[in-house]
This record gives structure tokens, sequence and C-alpha cells, in this order.
């Protein structure tokens, strides 16, 4: 009798939250390669390029700055308070846009990004939370695997979230279905194109090189570090207005360059809110890109707690 | 369970994790035809362990491109 005619068992099966296999490792180290190691390495050549080929260009400074914009609005609004928080609901044409704006940044197919997120929230510096650096024991060398891990390493080879658990809905949504199936082209696509755009319309190839260099791999690595950063030092440094039962803490001085996700403490404690930034003065560009959004008719059911709660959880006192 | 069970099992798997209708599951189609990708493959083979009680690799929904081919690798695997 082979095991598939065994009868059924009565004991009901702990369903899987996660999968880890050589194929899915193999997958995964390809993925940093390409989207983590190759962007780091290329952006070191921008400085020679520029002092041994060709002065810099306006057209690099634009290309950097609009793709950085579009990528990391991409990845704040798109990837993180809409498709893994549900912080704001949005039209199929937007919900599209955003997921290919995420995609362009070289993190991860949507589906894929949001559901190690929710992972990370559910298990916030507990065991099995995918990048968290208070994992590697207490000791200085510990501390600093752990940093390192949360950066940067836990990309190579991580546990892939079982998405039938963690990312129903979205695997139903049929607008960001394109964008999560052609990820690998958009990334790639977006690394190349818009210098090769700036090379066309400047027609030399020193436009189309440097183009390719800041527009794409400067660029994917700036916002990567950006992202990687809240990972790692903002679970470790910084301020903590909310007590969340995690590690995460807020960096105030960079919420404008990280569109908002400096506020990382507030996100813990509200993490449906599409407001990141919860007081006056706190900017959160994310959020204004939401209001926008809003006022344009293409976001609604916003959500952001009332002011009287996060007084109350203010007042209830602070995090580690 | 025999191949015909596991295929009309993935067949409601499918069209309950991306909301279509079950007809439009066919199982002789490659599984990319129902915009269903490599992360969806991975929960199904994963749910797919859950029911049988036994081990799959993640890989065998990318080496067996339809549903029919991944049931039979998965009843002759249990055979051997």
């Amino acid at each position: 009798m082979s095991l598939l005619d065994q009868p059924a068992t009565d004991i009901p099966r702990r369903k899987k939250l996660v999968s880890k296999s050589p194929y899915l490792a193999a997958l995964q180290r390809r993925h940093f390669l390409l989207f983590d190691i190759v962007p780091n390495l290329m952006a070191l050549l921008v400085v020679p390029y520029h002092i041994f080929v060709a002065p810099v260009r306006v057209s690099d400074v634009v290309v950097f700055f609009l793709l950085w914009a579009v990528t990391g609005l991409g990845v704040t609004v798109g990837y993180h308070r809409l498709f893994t928080h549900r912080a704001f609901a949005a039209p199929a044409s937007v919900r599209a846009l955003l997921a290919f704006c995420g995609a362009l940044a070289g993190q991860g197919p949507v589906i894929s990004w949001a559901a190690i997120h929710r992972r990370h929230h559910e298990l916030s510096d507990e065991p099995g939370d995918p990048h968290s650096p208070n994992l590697h024991g207490q000791t200085g060398i510990g501390r600093l695997k752990g940093l390192l891990h949360a950066h940067y390493t836990w990309m190579i080879e991580h546990d892939y979230p079982n998405v039938a658990h963690y990312t129903p809905d979205l695997l139903k949504d049929r607008a960001i279905a394109g964008p999560s199936r052609h990820y690998y082209a958009i990334a790639l696509g977006g690394l190349f194109v818009p210098g090769l755009l700036c090379g066309l319309l400047a027609w030399q190839w020193q436009a189309a090189v440097s183009g390719i260099l800041w527009g794409g791999f400067l660029r994917m690595a700036v916002l990567g570090h950006t992202i990687w950063a809240i990972n790692s030092l903002l679970h470790r440094f910084g301020e903590c207005p909310f007590a969340t039962g995690d590690h995460s803490h807020n960096a105030g001085f960079v919420s404008l360059l990280t569109f908002g996700e400096a506020w990382h403490n507030n996100h813990h404690a509200f993490p449906t809110s599409a407001k990141f930034g919860l007081r006056r003065g706190w900017s959160d560009p994310g959020w204004w890109t939401v209001c926008l959004l809003t006022r344009l008719g293409l976001a609604s059911d916003v959500r952001q707690p009332p002011d009287s709660v996060i007084d109350r959880r203010l007042c209830e006192g602070r995090g580690p | 369970m025999t191949a015909d069970d596991i295929i009309m099992w993935c067949r409601a798997y499918i069209s309950d994790l991306l909301g279509i209708p079950l007809q439009s599951v066919d199982p002789d189609a490659p599984v990319d035809d129902f915009g269903f990708d490599s992360s969806g493959a991975v929960a199904l083979v994963l749910d797919l362990e859950t029911k049988l009680g036994r081990e799959l690799d993640p890989s065998i929904l990318f080496e067996h491109q339809t549903l029919r081919a991944l049931a039979n690798a998965v009843v002759t695997a249990a055979a051997a």
C-alpha cells in the first residue's frame, strides 16, 4: 500500500506558514545577486566614470531623482501602505501603477514583498521575523551580526511565506497580477530604459551610460539601503514614543529622505494607518502622496487613528 | 488520494485562491495560464504537503507545468 492510499487521519495537521528548500534558495540567491549586489558594485563606478570618462550631466541628476522618487513612493505608498496594510483603497488603475512603480525598485514582486512584511509584523523581533537585528545575541559580535543580517544578508536565503495564508487578498487582485508576474522584466527594464532614453534625447552614448549608472544602478542601491536601514537601524536605534512590544524606533530627522518610512515606531504602533508622521510637523511624503491621490479622487477609505487614541498611546508609555 | 483526487483538490484550491471559476482551471493547461505565479505555486505545494502529510519539493510544480503532470508525479513518487 502506498503512502497516498493510507486512510486520512483525523488529527488536524498544522498549516505550513513558510517554505524553505534548495530550489527556493537558488531563486533567492539569483535575486540577491541581480538586485542587491550588482547595483552596489555598479554604483561604485559612478565616481571613476566621471573622473576619467565624462562629466556629470543635468540629465543624470534628473533621472536619478525622478526614478528615486517614483520607486520610493511605489514601495512606501504602494507595496507598504496600500498592499501590505490596506491603509487605503484605490481603483484598479492606481493599484496597477503603484505595483509597477514598486516593482521598479527591485525589492521583489508585490505579493512576496507584502507576505514577507506581514510576517515581519506578526513576529516583530521574535524568532521567525525575517529581518530582525535583535536575534543574534547580545554580545558585541552578535549585535553587529544582527544588524548585518537585518540590513542585507537575510535576503540571500530566507524562509518563504505561504502566500495563501499571508496575502490571499492580493492573489485575488487581478490589477496587480501583471506587475507581480512580470516583476523581473519591470525591475531589469527600470535599470536600463531611463538611461537609454537620456542617451537617445542627447544622442550621445556617454549620456546613456551615465543615465543608466545614475537612474538605474545608483538609484536602486540608494533606495535599497534606505529601506534596509529601516529594517536594521530602526529596529535598534532612535526614539520610541509608543510602546509596541518590539524594538521599532523613529528617526524623524531622515523622514524626508525615507518618504516617511523613518516614523517606524509610529508605524508599528498603528500598522494600518496610512499616515506614519502622526503629528503636525512630522513630515511624511508617503502620506502627502495619499492625500494628493485622495484629492484627485484616486484614493478612498483612508485609515488613520484619531488624535485621542494617539494621545492615549503616547501617555501609556514609551518603548524600550 | 488518487491522481484524480489530487487534480480535483488542486483545481478547487486554485479556484479559491485566485477567485476564479472552477471550470476555468484546466488540469491540462500550464498553470501559468491561470495567472498563477511562483508565489502561488509555492503555496499550493505547501498546502498539498499538509493535505497529503508528506514532504514535496517546491520545485515540483515548476518541473511539471500542468496539474495532471503534477498529480501523476506526486502519485509516482509516493508509490516508489
